[in-house]
Formats: C-alpha cells, sequence, structure tokens
C-alpha cells in the first residue's frame, strides 16, 4: 500500500502542485484522481433572490450609506487620537478604537466575512483619492507575488511595535499608526488600480482574508450561467454605472471569500443575475479548500503567534518572567527582551505546525511543505476563536469604559464600573468560545484529510499530528485564560 | 517607442493635438439616467466631504466644552470612570518601574502612557503627513496628466494613420 502511494500522479492535482513547485515525485496516486473529481463547495439557498436582501444590495446606497457613518467615526477616533486627552484612561478615541472596534472586528469577520473591507474608511480614502488624482498603475508583479508575505511582515511588525513603542497604550502611538496607514493608503490609491492597498498591502486585509474562511457569508457565481456570458467580464471590470471589483477578484472563478468583501459591485453589474449570496455553516469553506497557499498557512500560525504573546504580556505573571530574564542574563533593556519572547512566541506555533506536517509526511507521504500548506488552514477556526475569547476580555471588561468617554465627549457625566459582564461570565464565554474552536479546528483537519485521502492509513497518519497539535495550542490558550489579565484602558 | 508618437514640434504640439481632441462629454451623448448618476456620485462625495469638515469643526468644539465643563465642576476623575482603573483582577506592578527595565511607550504601566500633550509633536507631525500628502497628489496629479497626454497623443497618430489608410 505505502509503496503504491509513494507515486505521484504526473499530472498533479492544483493542491498538489500548490505548497511545493519542486515536488520531482512521478507515478500515480489514486486519492489525486478522486481529489479531482470532487465537486466543490455547496451551494445554500440564494439570499439574493430575497426581495429586500436583493433591494439592499443593489441599491445605489450600498455601502455607501454604512460607510459614511462609520468615516465620521473614524474622523472623530483619529481627531481624539491625536488631539485628544494623552492619557488612554481619559481617550475616547482609545476606547472606540481599541477597546470596541478591535474586538468586535473578528466577530464580523466570522458572521459577514470581509464585509468590513467593504466600509473600511481607510477604503473610501483610497477611492476619493484615486478619483481626484488617480494614476491607476497596474498592479506591480513583485506585490502580487509577495503582497502577503509583506502583509505578514507588517502585522509582525505592528505587534512588536505595539509592545516596544506602545500603540495600543497610547493615544498618540494609535494616532500615528492611523496617520501611517491613511499615508500608505493614499499613496496606493493615488498611483495604483482600484484598491491596491487594500488586497496587497493591508495588514488586517491579511488577517480578514484568513479569517473571512470561517465566514458565514459567501457571494459566488453561477458557473453554468457565466459559461454563457457575453459582457467582457463585467463582474471584473465593472460598468460604465458600476466600479470595477474593488479586490481584483473575477467571481467567475472565485472559490473562497479571502478576496471579496461584499462590495455587491459584481451583482450590480452582472447582466445575467449570476451572482448568489448564500448563508452557510462557519468554517464550511475550509472543508473544500483547494489551493491552499503556503504563505496564508504561515500567517494563520503567526496570528496564534501573536495571540500568544499578546496574551502573555496582559498576564500578571509577565512581570515575574521579566524580572527573571533581568536576573538570569542581566540584560535591562525591555525592546531586548520583548523582541527576543516575540521571536519565540511566534516562532512557536509555526515549528510546531513544521513539526506536524513532517510527522504527517511520514504517514501520508506528501512533502512536509504541502502537509504544512494545507493543514496550517485547519488551525484558522482556532486561531479566531483565541483571538475571539482574547478581545471578548476586553469588550466586556471594559466595554462600558466606550460610552462613559464617548458620552463625556458630548457632556455626560456617567461613571461606574466599566465592566459590561463579571470575571467570571467572561472566563466561561472564553472557554466556551475556545471549546468551539477547537472543534471547529479539529472538524476542519478531519474533513481536510478525509477530502484530500482516500485511504484509512494516510488519513490517520495525517489527522493523528495535526490533532495533538490543535489540542497542544488549545490548552495554551486554556492556561493563559485561566490566569488573571490586565486591562488595555 | 513612444517617440515615434510624439508629432514634429515637440510637447506643444502635443498639448495642442491633445486640447483639439474631442471631451469624453463630446465623444458620447450624456443621457439623462447617466447624468442623473454623476449627480449622485457628487452628492456622494460631498456628504462624505461634509462629515469629515463638520468632525473638523464639531471635535474641536465638543472637546472644549467637555473639558471647560470638567474643569469648572472639578470633576477631573468623573471623566474617568472609576471601573477603569479599577481593575478586578489583581493588576500587575508596573513593569516600568522595575529596576532598571527601560521600557519606552510604557513608562506607566500598560494602557498608561507618561506622555503629555506637551510631549505630543503635533504640528510638526500633522506638517510631515500634510507635506507628504500633497506631495503625493500632485505627483499623481502630474503623472495623470502627462499620462492623458500620451494617450491622446496616441489615439491621435492611430487616427491619423486609420485616415490614410
Amino acid at each position: 500500500m505505502s509503496q503504491n502511494l509513494q507515486t505521484r500522479a504526473a499530472g498533479e492535482s492544483r493542491l498538489d502542485r500548490a505548497g511545493d513547485s519542486t515536488s520531482s515525485d512521478t507515478g500515480t496516486d489514486p486519492d489525486n484522481v478522486q481529489f479531482e473529481l470532487l465537486s466543490g463547495e455547496p451551494r445554500g439557498r440564494d439570499w439574493l433572490k430575497n426581495r429586500f436582501v436583493s433591494a439592499l444590495m443593489r441599491s445605489r446606497w450600498y455601502p455607501g450609506a454604512f460607510q459614511i457613518p462609520i468615516a465620521a467615526v473614524f474622523g472623530l477616533v483619529a481627531y481624539q487620537l491625536l488631539a485628544g486627552p494623552p492619557d488612554a484612561h481619559q481617550n475616547a478615541g482609545t476606547a472606540l478604537m481599541w477597546v470596541l472596534w478591535w474586538p468586535a472586528l473578528p466577530l464580523v469577520y466570522v458572521l459577514f466575512g470581509r464585509f468590513w473591507c467593504a466600509v473600511c474608511p481607510f477604503a473610501a480614502i483610497s477611492d476619493f483619492v484615486q478619483k481626484l488624482v488617480g494614476v491607476n498603475r497596474p498592479v506591480p508583479a513583485f506585490l502580487k507575488r509577495y503582497g502577503i508575505w509583506i502583509i505578514d511582515a507588517t502585522f509582525l511588525a505592528i505587534t512588536w511595535a505595539d509592545h516596544v513603542f506602545g500603540i495600543v497604550g497610547s493615544p498618540w502611538g494609535s494616532g500615528i499608526l492611523l496617520l501611517l496607514l491613511t499615508f500608505s493608503v493614499i499613496v496606493s490609491g493615488a498611483f495604483f488600480q482600484r484598491r491596491t492597498f487594500c488586497r496587497y498591502l493591508c495588514f488586517l486585509g491579511g488577517l480578514s482574508a484568513n479569517y473571512a474562511r470561517t465566514g458565514m457569508v459567501a457571494l459566488r457565481a453561477k458557473p453554468d450561467v457565466c459559461a454563457t456570458c457575453t459582457a467582457k467580464a463585467a463582474c471584473f471590470n465593472g460598468t460604465d454605472t458600476v466600479a470595477p471589483c474593488p479586490l481584483f477578484t473575477f467571481a467567475r472563478t472565485m472559490e473562497d471569500s479571502a478576496n471579496c468583501n461584499l462590495c455587491a459591485n459584481c451583482v450590480k453589474s452582472c447582466p445575467n443575475d449570476a451572482i448568489t449570496l448564500t448563508v452557510r455553516k462557519p468554517t464550511k469553506e475550509l472543508w473544500f479548500l483547494r489551493n491552499p497557499k503556503i504563505e496564508e498557512s504561515f500567517l494563520a500560525m503567526a496570528i496564534m503567534g501573536i495571540v500568544i504573546i499578546q496574551n502573555v504580556t496582559m498576564l500578571t505573571v509577565w512581570d515575574e518572567m521579566l524580572a527573571w530574564v533581568n536576573r538570569a542574563t542581566g540584560i535591562t533593556s525591555y525592546p531586548v527582551i520583548f523582541t527576543a519572547v516575540f521571536a519565540v512566541g511566534v516562532s512557536i506555533p509555526v515549528a510546531l505546525l513544521a513539526l506536524a506536517a513532517k510527522v504527517a509526511s511520514l504517514g501520508n507521504v506528501e512533502s512536509t511543505l504541502k502537509n504544512f500548506a494545507r493543514f496550517g488552514y485547519a488551525l484558522i477556526p482556532l486561531d479566531v476563536a483565541a483571538h475571539v475569547a482574547h478581545n471578548l476580555f476586553h469588550l466586556l471588561s471594559e466595554g462600558k469604559s466606550v460610552f462613559y468617554l464617548v458620552g463625556a465627549l458630548f457632556g455626560g457625566q456617567v461613571t461606574g464600573s466599566a465592566a459590561l459582564v463579571g470575571n467570571t461570565t467572561i472566563q466561561m464565554l472564553q472557554f466556551a468560545i475556545l471549546a468551539l474552536g477547537l472543534a471547529g479546528s479539529v472538524y476542519t483537519a478531519r474533513r481536510i484529510a478525509h477530502r484530500r485521502y482516500l485511504t484509512p492509513d494516510r488519513r490517520v497518519s495525517t489527522l493523528v499530528p495535526i490533532t495533538v497539535l490543535i489540542g497542544v495550542l488549545a490548552a495554551l490558550n486554556v492556561a493563559m485564560f485561566l490566569v488573571p489579565m490586565t486591562h488595555r484602558m | 517607442m513612444t517617440r515615434q508618437l510624439v508629432p514634429a514640434g515637440g510637447r506643444s504640439a502635443l498639448r495642442a493635438v491633445a486640447a483639439a481632441l474631442p471631451t469624453a462629454r463630446q465623444l458620447h451623448h450624456d443621457p439623462p439616467t447617466i447624468r442623473a448618476l454623476r449627480w449622485r456620485r457628487r452628492v456622494h462625495q460631498a456628504a462624505v466631504c461634509a462629515s469629515f469638515g463638520a468632525i473638523a469643526v464639531i471635535g474641536p468644539l465638543v472637546l472644549t466644552s467637555s473639558q471647560e465643563a470638567s474643569a469648572a465642576t472639578l470633576v477631573s476623575t468623573a471623566a474617568v470612570p472609576a471601573g477603569l482603573g479599577a481593575h478586578d483582577s489583581p493588576s500587575p506592578s508596573s513593569p516600568g518601574g522595575m529596576p532598571g527595565m527601560d521600557m519606552p511607550g510604557m513608562d506607566d504601566g500598560y494602557g498608561k502612557t507618561a506622555s503629555s500633550a506637551q510631549d505630543r509633536p503635533l504640528a510638526p507631525v500633522l506638517g510631515v503627513f500634510g507635506g507628504g500628502t500633497s506631495a503625493v497628489l500632485v505627483a499623481a496629479g502630474l503623472l495623470r496628466r502627462r499620462d492623458r497626454v500620451a494617450r491622446a497623443a496616441r489615439e491621435a497618430a492611430r487616427a491619423a494613420v486609420m485616415s490614410r489608410t
């Protein structure tokens, strides 16, 4: 059996090509043939047939009606961060940004995919600049090729800078971050087509692309209708009255929600009503993964590392750890210590996945890189759960501060506890969310393995190391949520 | 490649050719629906600009009034919810307070930076941001203009070739 499995199909499937273009395996893999015959993600009920949903998505005010108030709040946040009270405890911008918006964001991704990207004020700035002076140069080839790696690096750099220079805890630092992002968006909007920044450079876009795969809303085209389309890719290029797809996604060939922000431009421009909007189970898209990319798996693991670091640095034992490092090494510089901890923290999940992929490769006879690329996606549900659980603490234990501080801006003088619920309730919710994430990850890994491999041996030898990895990372998160955590505000 | 497309007389002739070309409005008829859509788009853009403008004007007024109110009633602590500083969970001792610990940006513990309004170089930062943004916008504007002139010249050259054939 294993000898048969060691041979590879000459015409490898797209999945097999992914993550390891240097594979020199030859031969026939019966699982490959079966994999190619499998259908894609099944579609549910088309919500665009609902009159209300259809009218909403086709309205000329969508998504602008959401974008305008959000841009207004964003302006207020930016003003508060740059010119408001210097103390984070008194700054409404800090409360709105880090206690309300940031914790709510992963929940939005799970519920509505990348909808935030459609109403993001930075996207509005980019569009505005483009109308004003846009040169509309095509996206540079290096961005198309390495954009995700740039996003990975930017995300890590911003997290590092947050701890070393103080971004979340400092309104001024957060304001500078907003200015830098705004400037980058203006440069991108001025010189490049559509929303190049959102698709290829935004660190949040990378995060949302990964998280949107777990999203419950999916927009797809009907292949049978598209096959007879003569509209010259109106869904991609737009029409005289409708803008083109801002994220460079061709609805006809779209297989995932990573680069769809539900802006509904394709819905408005399609002359054949070929676009569907379906509601699905969370994480379902990951079960039918066809084209895994190693950089996206890496980002998933890096995010896991970042969540672990964010947790560790907010634990009450963090000071003791710093003191211990101080005593043991004599190093007094916080940036040096944190950089070392950061490097180790981010490397741990990546290294653990690499180890699990290596062990799995011994059994399923695929390369470590392919296993890394494919099963990194299985960790995304746990990623999202850990992220939501971490942020839930801030949202629920400091949520009222948003009302107090925004109210104070308008003359309100309400005082009281900032906590929306007690610590025990928060902890219970955190564990419940982690349990959902754990179940989602294990189930996703199982679905991916069962879809990819027909033989029980290959499935088991793949699932055992991956499930152990998922369990270890979940246990690590549970252990951290058991220790008391400090507040953001 | 592009040199072949530039007519004799250089850049000024190029501009003259571009100016003589019909505008998009002249080329395509402008049905009422498209005109209406253009107006809607303008209204949309105006609404966004108005929102930003309103924030820029109202924001400082609101902030000033709330600061005056808090100063008058000596409720500076009331603006800070009691629960904000009072952690339910045990709060760690400040890492910045540890002997020899150098923690830029986190001098006063997480969530509390020691910077004051005077420490924030708002004017220079906004100046750099505004200057950089203006430079980008001007550069992009010039580039777009050059592209349009080149495109117009290309179209003129193509039209000339077509008319000759």
